[in-house]
């Protein structure tokens, strides 16, 4: 059983809250459809899958004005704020839309600023910039079916110094209907040691080695184990120690 | 004792926390994700959510709000066993290797750390990392718990920081790295109760794991 202790430890941390006042963009219908699509992403209940289409389409309807608030809005994020840049990113790419080109094409081409993390292992500023751009990558693709300017944009990514970009590249660039036809000059533009991005495969989940028997991979204390299951969703009473009681929620 | 700040929280659609924040305010999941995780209240309070544990703006409702996803993105998520999936197992498998968590201010941008059972996680985790990104990370720290280490440096080119220690060698050697792919990518191809953006960011960052943390690149992507 976990916990069966709550000695002291050797130190605790404190977390301040500061007073912050964030800078927004100035309200416009834009910008409303938009924040209308950022909650579609996350929105709750049975019809969460038809609020996001809807919002997407509200955005579509209006792919000029929302193509120039998406760079507007993305432009004053904390440079650090990695999930609300990608949610501008997966905006503008899901508008499939050629009005979106520039802004996607732009960000694939600015290049990635030096890591600022001493441990990248830990957390890659570095890593979070390349999401960006293979999300921008992937938009392009969605382009790539029937428009030549998307293809050549798809080619200028494959000059990035970064793997990951180049082999979302290569994958957009393969599944557009000149595919086949592009393999030689794709391979041209590569070099030597990432030839290999030519012949990955994009697979489904339920084809990749999975992990057999993961209980095998518990340490000792792990296997011993025996804490119960999550509560059902419908609400199971759990039980409660003392001297280490959970936190109350606000009623 | 560490002094740090909150930093600026992204935005809580984007991340989830507006979706899983509210269902992990329910007193009974929080009872037992308290237990089951082995928290430790001197590491949740000042400041870290233990007195407002349903604020998203705090560590405590943002990693309760990462294990409500953990264990509830199956559809029949009460199907645990080991020969299931990744997407069914993992949270049987974080709550048997975790048996003391902590959240702790760290440098800012370090996520988490794990030994001997216990597993602290920094500021990075709470406000760089989706709740997808979350769960990954309770994932990855469990696997190093259950002995597995990182056995090889990170290939050319690798965001991770090339010829850096902490990669692991193959997809086969079943390291922290392929736990972590591996649960992001059933997430996005079968996770339930979430949304289309949330498991095509969970897309994103599982092809950035598979691209960047092997020696050897397991020679697939994620379709």
């Amino acid at each position: 059983m976990a916990n069966e202790s709550n000695s002291a430890p050797s130190a605790s941390d404190a977390l301040h809250r500061p007073e912050r006042g964030r800078p927004r963009p100035p309200d416009s219908p834009a910008r409303t459809l938009l924040g209308n699509f950022f909650a579609a992403m996350s929105g709750d209940g049975d019809d969460a899958d038809d609020q996001y289409r809807r919002a997407l389409t509200d955005l579509r309807k209006h792919v000029d004005l929302v193509v120039v608030e998406i760079a507007r809005s993305h432009s004053y994020c904390n440079a650090r704020d990695y999930p609300t840049r990608w949610a501008h990113v997966h905006a503008a790419s899901e508008l499939r839309h050629p009005a979106a080109l520039p802004f996607l094409r732009n960000l694939i081409l600015t290049p990635i600023p030096p890591e600022e993390s001493p441990d990248p292992h830990s957390f890659s500023t570095v890593g979070e910039e390349t999401i960006l751009r293979t999300t921008a990558v992937e938009g392009i693709g969605h382009l790539a079916h029937n428009r030549a300017d998307a293809i050549e944009a798809l080619f200028e990514a494959l000059r990035q110094p970064s793997l990951s970009i180049r082999r979302a590249a290569v994958q957009s660039l393969l599944a557009s209907p000149r595919g086949r036809k592009l393999r030689a000059r794709i391979s041209k533009s590569l070099p030597e040691e990432q030839q290999f991005l030519l012949d990955l495969k994009r697979i489904d989940v339920r084809d990749v080695p999975q992990i057999k028997n993961p209980e095998r991979h518990l340490s000792e204390a792990g296997r011993r184990g025996g804490i119960a299951p999550a509560p059902s969703l419908l609400g199971d009473e759990a039980k409660t120690e003392s001297g280490n009681q959970a936190p109350r929620r606000k009623e | 004792m560490a002094t740090c700040t909150v930093p600026t929280i992204p935005d809580k659609a984007t991340t989830g926390d507006s979706l899983y924040g509210p269902r992990a305010c329910w007193q009974a999941f929080i009872d037992w994700a308290w237990y089951a995780h082995g928290f430790q209240k001197t590491y949740w309070d000042d400041g870290f959510g233990y007195e407002d544990c349903c604020n998203t703006d705090l560590p405590l409702a943002r990693i309760f709000g990462a294990m409500w996803l953990l264990n509830y993105s199956a559809d029949d998520y009460w199907n645990e066993e080991w020969s299931n999936n990744c997407l069914h197992w993992a949270r049987r498998y974080v709550r048997d290797q975790i048996n003391d968590l902590r959240s702790l201010c760290g440098d800012g941008t370090k996520i988490a750390w794990a030994g001997s059972g216990r597993v602290e996680l920094y500021l990075g985790c709470f406000y760089q990392k989706d709740c997808a990104g979350r769960a990954e990370t309770l994932l990855h720290e469990s696997r190093h718990l259950g002995g597995k280490s990182h056995d090889a440096n990170f290939p050319a080119g690798s965001v991770f920081g090339e010829g850096k220690s902490g990669a692991d060698s193959t997809w086969g050697y079943e390291g922290a790295w392929m736990y972590g792919a591996l649960y992001l990518w059933w997430f996005y191809a079968d996770g339930r109760r979430t949304t289309t953006a949330l498991r095509q960011a969970a897309r994103q960052r599982a092809n950035l794991v598979i691209d960047n943390a092997f020696a050897t690149h397991p020679g697939f992507t994620i379709a």
